[in-house]
């Protein structure tokens, strides 16, 4: 063999070598940052949720707590003048129907920012109230139903409870589905929660999935927070099923 | 009516004036007499050790002791008087909670005056009294639940007929569908409605459902 060639061989595989070397080196530093950014994005979501999720409770117990039982008291004010006059009744009436109308809206905007079940009583409770008084004011009927001894941790309850709002909105506004059946389970060191409806459904792959926008995005960060997968499983006409797993926090 | 002894009572709320509203509006009444206030739980039980009252109408979210608390304890010791929940909004499992922790009945704070009066006579007859806001869903939820004072267990019987409405009443119908399912007149139905009122000694609908789950004439799926 020329040892010309030789050389040359020897000089690109060196050269390869060293490239070779480069690049690996690169991919390893490009998944480090990768992994490190993630984890970054990771926690500054959660602080961002926790901030939002506080916030949210703050305001909720304000008006639950302080502002309700004033307003009643109030109207219980207002019930205590004893007139005769016609006139002045009717505006007395007036004045108890508006309190009435403002305490009722207190208490819708105070159960949407945090319901009270959710904080007394933990997230079945919770998702049992929100299943039964959907089905009565809804078109849409939802069946809850828990494997026993299922203890879900507060605060992964929380965001369980959202995505789960979250869900059934979707299935009430785009899919017009007529029935979702959500099933909570635990499985070994998992938690696991389906949500199953009988609504137009989707292709996953399409666009359509783009349009479903903020809603979906909110729930794909709730799973990612919670270091969950989320499934779903979808096809026009097929109805849809997010299967969603997270590890399971022992709480206590 | 001869007014023998006035009915005694306590109240409790975190709320002055919430509590000044509701004092100056019972003690107007005749034959009712507003024996103390508190503003928790703890207060209450002390006050009521010492005066020993007829009814307490009490808030459930309080500081230090919660009503719910304060109940617990209160019908242990005390099992004679009847406590009366106040509820800001009317909340499913605040509610039942104060039931099943021995509350007799419950209103919403915003009822009407004459709700008010109304709850403290039914109570003090030891009948248990609903809020008329009560939902057929959190009616549900009290059959369920633990809370079965002695005068809810059965002890009329009813006719098939009866029986029959009982169910649909439950179902959430009105008069009027229950007319056309069963092929009879709305007022043979209103009729019908008065005398299972009667019978179960309850004065709502509410009471119906409660009283039909406990006594199993009708089962919720």
């Amino acid at each position: 063999m020329d040892t010309n060639e030789t050389k040359i061989y020897l000089a690109i595989l060196i050269a390869a070598g060293i490239l070779g070397v480069f690049l690996v080196f690169f991919v390893a530093t490009m998944i480090r940052h990768h992994r490190r950014n993630r984890a970054l994005y990771l926690e500054k979501l959660q602080a961002e949720i926790r901030t939002l999720e506080n916030e949210r409770k703050r305001i909720a117990a304000d008006l639950h707590d302080d502002l309700g039982p004033l307003l009643s008291a109030v109207k219980m004010l207002i019930g205590n003048v004893d007139t005769t006059a016609d006139e002045d009744r009717s505006t007395l009436d007036k004045a108890n129907l508006h309190i009435d109308t403002i305490l009722g809206q207190l208490h819708v905007i105070s159960n949407n920012l945090m319901p009270q079940a959710l904080i007394r009583k933990g997230l079945i409770v919770a998702v049992e109230e929100l299943a039964s008084e959907r089905s009565d004011k809804g078109a849409m009927q939802i069946g809850f139903s828990v494997e026993k001894d299922v203890v879900v941790d507060p605060e992964q309850g929380i965001h369980l409870y959202r995505i789960i709002g979250e869900v059934i909105h979707n299935a009430e506004k785009h899919a017009q589905a007529s029935r979702m059946d959500i099933k909570l389970q635990a499985s070994g060191e998992k938690l696991l929660l389906s949500l199953k409806d009988n609504g137009k459904g989707f292709d996953s792959r399409n666009s359509e999935i783009a349009q479903r926008g903020l809603g979906l995005k909110n729930v794909v960060s709730r799973v990612e927070t919670l270091k969950g997968s989320l499934y779903l499983d979808s096809g026009p006409e097929k109805g849809t099923l997010y299967t969603i797993e997270i590890p399971l926090k022992q709480s206590l | 009516m001869t007014q023998t002894a006035p009915i005694t009572i306590l109240l409790a709320d975190d709320h002055e004036i919430y509590l000044d509203g509701l004092q100056s509006m019972l003690s107007k009444q005749p034959g009712l007499e507003v024996r103390g206030t508190a503003s928790n739980g703890q207060q209450l039980i002390g006050l009521a050790k010492k005066q020993k009252p007829d009814i307490i109408l009490t808030d459930i979210l309080m500081p230090e002791m919660d009503g719910i608390e304060a109940t617990r304890i209160l019908s242990r010791d005390y099992p004679a008087i009847n406590i009366i929940a106040l509820s800001v909004f009317n909340e499913d499992n605040l509610i039942v909670d104060m039931l099943e922790a021995g509350a007799k009945g419950y209103l919403v704070k915003n009822a009407h005056k004459s709700e008010i009066l109304e709850a403290i006579h039914t109570v003090h007859q030891n009948q248990p009294y609903y809020c008329r806001s009560t939902t057929t869903r959190l009616a549900r939820l009290i059959a369920r639940s633990k809370f079965t004072p002695e005068s809810l267990i059965q002890v009329a019987s009813f006719s098939d007929k009866e029986k029959e409405i009982i169910k649909l009443i439950c179902e959430e119908k009105t008069s009027k569908e229950i007319a056309k399912t069963l092929y009879m007149g709305i007022r043979t139905v209103e009729g019908y409605r008065l005398k299972i009122l009667e019978k179960m000694n309850v004065k709502s609908v509410a009471g119906i459902v409660v009283y039909a789950v406990k006594n199993g004439l009708y089962k919720v799926e």
